[in-house]
């Protein structure tokens, strides 16, 4: 019989570092469709479904239409004109809310002219404590545990203006943003 | 003149082999990792967005300031 010399031993490591290499891509390219084919007994399968966070808002803008110096308005309570959130993924939430535009020109969030809070949830823990708008840093928490299963899973968000008694006239245009967060 | 073929080390042979293990070896963790984690990330956080617009009426402007949140509740 007759003995490999070192030269085909190169040749032989060479063809297998190629070969492992290949596979190695070719199992992830192919690797979902590989995962197929026909059984003929019995056969378990496991999943594991991910875990999403996923928000909505309808009736999203709020329009207090005109108002006065001095004059204040809500959109809780009788108005019921609110911003309806609802949870969308699959996960409990924890929803904050933040400015991202000032309502007013003449005060600058955070400031007890423009404030918001939590009202009438279907579900987790309501915070229906007015609190100022604030700026991005410390944003205000509106609700914890919002549930994620239909028909328990949305609530909504009050807010209460009062116009500046040094604002200028015309119309404003206050941004919020609002952060869905797995609990 | 006949030629002569020269062999390899047996250096070569084994440095080699020890690059064919270990490519292969990470070959081997690679799939592993992937098949274990392909499908399973998660979402932790969504944002949306709301708007508040009024129109404010009357005096164009005001020269009479106010102290912070002086007279709101």
């Amino acid at each position: 019989m007759k003995v490999l010399n070192n030269n085909g031993l190169v040749v032989l490591l060479t063809v297998a570092i190629i070969a492992s290499v290949s596979g190695t891509f070719l199992s992830i390219n192919f690797i979902d469709d590989v995962i197929t084919g026909a059984a003929t007994t019995t056969g378990n399968v496991t999943i594991t479904v991910s875990s999403t966070a996923g928000c909505s808002a309808t009736d999203a803008i709020i329009a207090f239409g005109n108002l006065a110096q001095n004059e204040s308005n809500n959109t809780g309570g009788a108005n019921n004109d609110t911003i309806h959130i609802a949870n969308t993924g699959n996960t409990n939430l924890d929803v904050t809310a933040e400015t991202s535009v000032n309502l007013f020109s003449q005060r600058d969030a955070p400031s007890a002219f423009w404030r918001i809070s939590c009202y009438l949830a279907e579900s987790g823990s309501c915070n229906t404590t007015e609190h100022n708008v604030q700026e991005a840093s410390n944003a205000t928490s509106l609700i914890t545990s919002l549930d994620f299963n239909d028909g328990t899973d949305d609530f909504n968000v009050s807010i209460n203006v009062t116009v500046p008694d040094n604002e200028t006239a015309g119309a404003k245009n206050g941004e919020l943003t609002f952060t869905c967060t797995t609990s | 003149m006949k030629r002569v073929k020269r062999e390899v080390s047996d250096k070569v042979v084994f440095v080699l082999l020890v690059v064919a293990f270990v490519i292969s070896a990470l070959g081997g963790y690679i799939v592993y990792d992937y098949s274990h984690n392909s499908g399973d990330e998660q979402v932790m956080e969504d944002e949306v967005g709301g708007m508040v617009i009024l129109n404010v009426v009357g005096e164009e402007n005001s020269v009479e300031e106010v102290e912070d949140n002086e007279g709101i509740e």
